[in-house]
């Protein structure tokens, strides 16, 4: 059965700019999973929302919806579509709309969650839940009125690797239903065998094929020293300690010692929700209702505003830092308030060759651009710490290799680097991992690795 | 008169704060009656405290409707008042609330540490509120504008405002 | 509140309901004066408007901020908090179809912010009244109210249309309507 039909699609955003869509054709037939790629800021959001029927400009081509199709649409963030406080709520509220009567909304809530694997009471408020529970719930928030068509976009970058593998077997159950998916996601291999159909958008139109980014070739740690670093200086100091809230359990052990030297770059890895935000913001000195910590940052006991510009914290969606008129206003914004030479602002963006930017609003940027313009305006202060907070987290390859490139830069002025990350790290980036597995903190640094690193 | 003094006592009844109030008739006993004393001496002083008491008396089935019932039940018996987009509306504000003092604890953090002159200190001189509306609250309200963007779409894929006849969820189940 | 909004709009203006009542309950401890509560109302309502620009967003903005207020039992006196917002709201929405269109939009600003403190000082007279206070003592309970009141309230007017002009300059008003400039 053929769902959805489009022909001949033109869409643009402004009159003068380039088509967003030019000339797009795609066929949508039952039990088919469509995979669609392209570099970031292509379109490919449009293209879903267009097939949603939620587009919120004019566009011109042809659509032939079936009758009977029925379209729901999973965007990439669950957090910005949550509009309820309770999992049951959250679910019903596409069932009110459509007037489904209250007594049957137990039941059809119900099958729903279960259709998404997830085993929680309906009277579970949604903020307890993790990244990868919240997305398979706003799942069941649409599979509840049984789509047969189901958008998702770009469900890898949000989810952890086992977030993802969920998502995997709740995807092949709703193909053998017969339910079309089409997703956005530059990591087709994620979900293997599903994908029935590869594309590409490229130039307003879809061609088979997965999109690849050229990467330049990227400095390896191994080949770089720190000048003139004096690397026994210990610039982050973690005695052991548990870390948990005032009221409630804890949330990992730390049993050993650890700390950054000057120069070093050390990477948290663990699973969404296990703590390493909040972790940061104690360094950082800016966590509340977590008592006395034995951190020593920069040989003294973290609080808030007292590193002044040696310490710079980046946390998630590092967009929301920005509000000057202009890029280049917002780098200088730091260096003004601590008296610093102004000319590094410009310095920076032409090392990372984003002079062009520098009158641009930060916030018509592409997402990339704005996390590293964020991260730029810090490092421009040259903090002798510096704490990031996922700051791979949405970011494309581009964008991750920028971000490499002010890292190291930073590390060869002997800047001390602490970033989490819920992925994997590999050793050939960073000099050290920490990790936090089953509730405990560990450098697990096998000593060969290191000396083969160091 | 008697209706009051029995709200007084169902509120006290239920250990409900009433220093807040107090603090407030303080005030406004010591304002009234020093204008009073102004003006007219000491023989008015009695109708300046008579007008003090009234005032209070009107505030109180107001304080008493706050304290002793729950904020869930009056959202209720409001929904059934307000059309359905506003009582939308007013259930999202709400469920967002949390997330919003979080964003502004967290960019005022983050602009802090940025450099920024809104430490408490700084904030006592007037002439540094606007930097807190440019960095604190500007950047929150580009984030709610968005959001309610993104809220408005994600309201409207899963049917909001199609059909005429909304049902609801029915929040308070027998078989808990 | 029969004005049919945008759902979003709709949204923007509730949100803003939420953040004034948050930021009032996290700044009335902080400051003793009255009359700073109309700064935050001032600027939130004129934000409302300058971002939504239609007759009517202010009056949905300050009752929806009364009942969000209601509903945490913010400030005092339960119902009587959806008056308090609400008065200058829906002066500040009555001011507006007079003045549409005829000044600046700064100047728009600060007369609709002397509107909205009229409407929040003549509140407290009447209630004075009411309970009995003389004429000449309520007189100027009210003139000090109005000019605390009017202090802030023409700050945060200032202060709108660069935050305005900025979310302007990212692109962030430009499907909507714009207000009149």
């Amino acid at each position: 059965m053929q769902l959805i039909e489009l022909k001949g699609i033109h869409f643009g955003y402004d009159t003068y700019q380039a088509a967003v869509l030019d000339d797009l054709n795609l066929v949508v037939n039952h039990g088919e999973c469509h995979c669609i790629s392209g570099a970031t800021g292509c379109g490919k959001s449009s293209l879903l929302h267009l097939i949603a029927g939620e587009l919120c400009r004019p566009f011109e081509g042809e659509m032939t919806r079936h009758p009977a199709l029925m379209v729901g649409l999973v965007m990439q963030d669950p957090n910005v579509q949550v509009l309820r406080q309770s999992v049951g709520a959250e679910i019903a509220f596409a069932l009110e709309n459509l007037g489904v009567p209250s007594n049957e909304m137990l039941d059809k809530v119900q099958q729903a969650l279960r259709r998404v694997g997830l085993y929680v009471s309906i009277d579970t408020p949604i903020d307890v839940l993790s990244l990868g529970q919240k997305y398979r719930l706003m799942l069941a928030a649409q599979l509840v009125f049984e789509p047969n068509l189901l958008l998702l976009d770009e469900p890898w970058t949000q989810l952890d690797n086992h977030g993802v593998q969920e998502l995997y077997f709740v995807l092949k159950e709703l193909l053998r239903d017969g339910v079309a998916i089409v997703m956005v996601e530059h990591q087709p291999q994620a979900f293997g065998q599903l994908v029935s159909h590869l594309w590409q958008l490229e130039r307003g139109k879809l061609v088979a094929g997965l999109y690849q980014p050229s990467r330049p070739h990227k400095q390896r740690l191994a080949t770089l020293v720190a000048r003139g670093v004096d690397a026994t200086e210990q610039r982050l100091l973690i005695s052991p300690h548990r870390f948990q809230f005032s009221a409630d359990s804890v949330l990992f052990r730390c049993t050993e010692s650890l700390s950054v030297a000057a120069g070093e770059i050390v990477a948290l890895v663990g699973d969404n929700g296990t703590g390493k935000s909040s972790f940061l913001k104690a360094l950082a000195g800016m966590q509340a209702d977590i008592g006395q910590l034995p951190f020593l940052v920069l040989g003294k006991r973290p609080k808030l505003g007292i590193f002044g510009a040696n310490l710079c914290l980046l946390l998630q969606r590092p967009n929301r830092q920005l509000f000057e008129p202009t890029v280049l206003t917002e780098m200088q914004f730091s260096l003004r308030r601590f008296r610093l030479p102004l000319s590094r602002a410009e310095r920076m963006l032409h090392q990372l060759s984003l002079s062009h930017l520098s009158m641009a609003s930060p916030h018509k940027l592409s997402y990339g651009q704005q996390h590293i313009i964020a991260l730029a305006s810090l490092a421009c202060l040259q903090p002798k710490v510096l704490l990031l907070d996922d700051p791979f987290a949405g970011l494309d390859s581009l964008h991750c290799d920028k971000v490499w490139q002010l890292l190291l830069e930073l590390r060869q002025r002997g800047c001390a680097i602490l970033l989490t990350s819920h992925r994997e790290m590999s050793y050939a980036d960073v000099d050290r991992i920490w990790y936090i597995e089953s509730g405990y903190l560990a450098d697990r640094t096998a000593p060969t690795i290191q000396a083969d690193a160091g | 008169m008697s209706i009051n003094a029995g709200l007084i006592a169902h509120g006290l009844l239920l250990k409900k704060k009433i220093t807040m109030l107090l603090r407030l008739a303080a005030v406004q006993f010591i304002t009234t009656m020093g204008l009073y004393y102004l003006f007219y001496g000491e023989s008015q002083l009695l109708d300046g405290a008579v007008v003090v008491l009234r005032v209070l008396l009107a505030m109180l089935p107001g304080w008493w409707l706050s304290s002793t019932q729950s904020p869930e039940r009056l959202a209720e018996v409001l929904s059934w008042l307000l059309p359905h987009k506003w009582a939308f509306v007013i259930a999202a504000s709400l469920s967002l609330l949390p997330f919003m003092s979080q964003e502004l604890k967290e960019i005022y953090q983050i602009q802090c540490m940025r450099g920024a002159r809104i430490t408490p200190k700084a904030l006592r001189n007037p002439s540094n509120w606007p930097e807190f509306i440019y960095c604190v609250l500007l950047p929150l309200l580009i984030q709610l504008l968005k959001l309610s963007k993104q809220m408005a779409l994600s309201a409207k894929l899963r049917h909001f405002g199609r059909g005429d006849h909304v049902t609801h969820w029915p929040s308070t189940r027998d078989d808990k | 509140m029969k004005l049919n909004f945008e759902l979003q709009d709709a949204l923007f203006i509730g949100f803003c309901a939420t953040l004034l009542v948050i930021l009032k309950s996290m700044l009335r401890l902080k400051l003793g004066l009255s009359g700073h509560s109309m700064f935050l109302m001032t600027f939130f309502y004129l934000l409302c408007y300058g971002a939504v620009g239609r007759v009517g967003c202010i009056t949905a903005c300050g009752l929806l901020s009364g009942m969000v207020a209601m509903m945490l039992s913010v400030g005092k006196g339960g119902p009587l908090i959806l008056l308090k917002f609400g008065m200058p709201a829906i002066a500040m929405d009555i001011a507006l179809l007079v003045i549409a269109g005829v000044f600046k939009l700064r100047w728009q600003c600060v007369l609709l912010a002397l509107a909205g403190c009229l409407a929040w000082a003549s509140k407290g007279w009447i209630e004075n009244m009411l309970a009995g206070m003389s004429q000449q003592i309520a007189l100027i309970k009210f003139a000090v109210n109005f000019l605390q009141g009017g202090l802030f309230a023409i700050g945060a007017a200032l202060l709108v249309p660069s935050v305005l002009k900025r979310l302007q300059s990212h692109d962030l008003l430009q499907d909507r309507h714009q207000p009149h400039e």
